[in-house]
């Protein structure tokens, strides 16, 4: 029963929290602030009143509910008071990418989708070999190399394509890769 | 990424970086993404897309043990061939009908546990088939989908960090200003407030996808390449093989030991490995309410004694957490309005995959590089896609559910690229989303009118598609009137 009501309080806040956010934008500030809070109480009520389940539920709550604010700010929008066309400036001819551009775009694509592939697959792959080997259950060892996999790929590819120098993402990789590996070679 | 391209030029800001980097990634995945993304947001309502394709087969909101015992032995008797593998999918919501399969084929029974009919909804398995491989060979397909979930992740990543004042513009969408405009607004705004969504949704396709690899690298390291013996940690261990015949496994007798043991719980699959051998088992998988996990596997012996529970609901905290990842995925956790959201969420993220390369085009002929052929190519990726999807749809009414849909959609999607590339003008955008709009409103009146007396489920896919088809020129049409308005109060004040 009291697990139903904080679920239930859990949702509402969900649902809440970005009404009172909207109130708070171009508003009263203190809105804004209680806007947060009650996303950030609606995450601890449902996550402990109804787990994973709870905290997906809420989350697609209040998704929805931005979406719904959304939708009433598009329709409110004014229309431009007079359509005009678009000033476009006159049609130029593009720099031929060279033989070396070529290259380095190939070669970012080749670092992004295959070597970060098996820089990650060798850190899911050395993590879920440490779990197993410091006591984890097996099937707890090899959910920490499927999460691992995906979030390191993730994460290097969106670091590298932040870099300016293509030796920095080979490197990054690299590094990635080595720390995947060390618990393979030396444990 | 132009920086990596070109270290000479001038040295950019961090922002400017990942900017740069986001778009890189959406210019580089984005055609397949949205693809990816279209026909997930329809595979939300894969089992009531079935029920519409396929109208007129035998329903029923349940079905005795007694019946589906019935229709297990005749389908296998019917087929007359061994079958490793028998499954029954229970009546469900979205689905309420009783469909056999086996190794040799699948057909619905009726409530008694009669053949009703094959199994033939060949359009909902292809747009499924595109949303899981990309109708390419199961491993490489589920590589390929896996990989573009980790990459929809990064690109969530890299737009976070690119928009600095993501937050502060939150409530900000003028989808009336002008077009660039309106298309950031809608990219970014769709993009924060969606961003629980889609990066769970790329995380969690990407562990669907890219899974096989660790389980490939656990047998190589642990059970002598054996991945039967990998995936059995998580999902269970084959039964021992014995291969000399026994009667077919006693499916009613599991039934109704999960009726008298867990009323509460709702079987939707039983599934009988082994069949017909010594070492047959049955598996009832049943649904725990308010949880994440797909169900619970009960698994019985040949004779329908219960031996144990496979541990997906209280089990180690990875059996859980892996049997969660398919329902977060597909939205399928809080019935009919959760699923109603993961559509709205699925088009909404279309719309942001389009709005992205659109606008990196209207960018480039804003600073005088317009690319005509590349604007093209993309307008028959976004409204070109769903209309050979809806063609593929009609097809299967006219020729039946025997053709290659995949085959012809994907030759007739390059052709149409292709064809775009070389004559730019031959279809602009508004053209196809006219078209598009057509013939998903002649598909909703259509089916309506020839697919017989249809379901409340069916009929409202139909009013669904004849809305979609008013969304997509409503705005287009407004504007129009209010130009024509505008223009008759223009020649008034003249005269």
């Amino acid at each position: 029963m009291a697990s139903a009501f904080l679920l239930s309080t859990g949702f509402v806040l969900s649902a809440g929290g970005p009404v009172l956010l909207r109130m708070g934008w171009n508003g009263p500030r203190p809105a804004v602030a209680l806007g947060w809070a009650a996303l950030g109480f609606a995450l601890v009520l449902t996550l402990t009143a109804g787990g994973a389940w709870g905290l997906a539920v809420g989350a697609t709550l209040a998704s929805l509910v931005a979406l719904g604010l959304l939708a009433v700010a598009a329709l409110r929008s004014p229309a431009p008071a007079r359509a005009r066309a678009p000033r476009e400036p006159a049609a130029r001819r593009a720099p031929r990418p060279s033989l070396p551009d070529i290259a380095r775009r190939t070669g970012i694509f080749l670092i992004v989708a295959l070597a970060d592939l098996v820089a990650s697959l060798a850190f899911g792959w050395g993590a879920q070999r440490l779990a197993w080997l410091s006591g984890m259950a097996e099937a707890d060892a090899l959910i920490v190399g499927l999460f691992a996999l995906p979030l390191c790929w993730a994460l290097l590819a969106s670091w590298q394509l932040t870099r300016i120098r293509i030796t920095d993402m080979l490197l990054a990789a690299l590094g990635v890769a080595i720390a995947g590996g060390l618990p393979w070679l030396t444990l | 990424m132009a920086d990596a391209v070109n270290p000479a030029a001038p040295k950019e800001g961090f922002v400017a970086r990942a900017l740069k980097g986001h778009a890189a990634l959406g210019l580089l995945t984005g055609a397949l993404l949205y693809l990816v993304c279209l026909s997930g947001a329809l595979a939300v309502f894969q089992q009531d897309l079935q029920r519409w394709e396929e109208p007129g087969a035998a329903e029923m909101t349940s079905i005795s043990p007694a019946a589906v015992q019935r229709a297990i032995e005749g389908t296998l008797e019917r087929q007359g061939k061994a079958t490793d593998h028998a499954y029954v999918h229970m009546p469900t919501r979205g689905l309420p009908r009783t469909v056999v399969t086996t190794d040799n084929g699948a057909n619905y029974v009726d409530a008694q546990g009669n053949y009703d009919r094959p199994e033939a909804h060949a359009w909902t398995q292809f747009v499924l088939y595109l949303h899981y491989y990309l109708n390419l060979p199961a491993f490489w397909g589920i590589m390929v989908t896996g990989a573009l979930g980790a990459m929809l992740v990064a690109a969530v990543v890299t737009g976070v960090l690119a928009h600095p004042r993501i937050f502060r513009d939150a409530f900000r969408m003028r989808l009336r200003a002008q077009p660039q405009l309106a298309r950031a607004d809608l990219h970014n705004r769709f993009g924060v407030w969606l961003l629980p969504f889609i990066a769970a949704l790329g995380f969690t396709g990407a562990v669907i996808g890219l899974g096989q690899l660790v389980f490939y690298t656990a047998a190589q390291e642990r059970h002598g390449g054996n991945l039967e013996e990998a995936f059995a940690p998580i999902f269970g261990e084959h039964p021992l093989h014995d291969p000399a015949p026994a009667p077919v496994a006693r499916a009613d007798r599991a039934l109704e030991w999960m009726a008298q043991n867990h009323p509460d719980l709702f079987v939707s699959y039983v599934t009988i490995e082994e069949t017909a051998t010594a070492g047959q088992q049955i598996s009832v998988l049943a649904e725990h309410p308010r949880r994440l996990i797909y169900g619970e596997n009960y698994l019985f012996d040949g004779k329908g004694n219960f031996k144990k529970t496979l541990g997906l609901a209280d089990g180690a905290l990875g059996q859980q957490a892996a049997a969660s990842v398919y329902k977060l995925h597909f939205g399928t956790y809080g019935g009919i309005p959760v699923e109603l959201a993961y559509l709205v969420f699925g088009l909404a993220l279309c719309a942001i995959i389009s709005t992205g390369t659109t606008l990196w085009l209207m960018k480039r002929r804003a600073r005088g590089l317009p690319s005509p052929r590349l604007e093209a190519v993309w307008a028959v990726t976004i409204w070109g896609s769903p209309i050979l999807m809806t063609g593929a749809y009609w097809l299967r009414v006219v020729a039946g559910p025997q053709l290659p849909f995949a085959a012809l959609f994907w030759s007739a999607l390059v052709l149409a690229t292709i064809l775009a590339a070389l004559r730019p003008a031959l279809a602009p955008s508004p053209t196809l989303r006219r078209v598009l709009a057509a013939m998903l409103a002649l598909t909703g009146i259509g089916h309506v009118i020839f697919a017989g007396p249809l379901p409340m489920g069916s009929l409202l896919i139909d009013a669904a598609l004849c809305l979609g088809a008013l969304a997509l020129v409503g705005p287009e049409a407004l504007h129009l009137r209010r130009r024509e308005r505008a223009g008759q109060a223009h020649l008034a004040a003249q005269s």
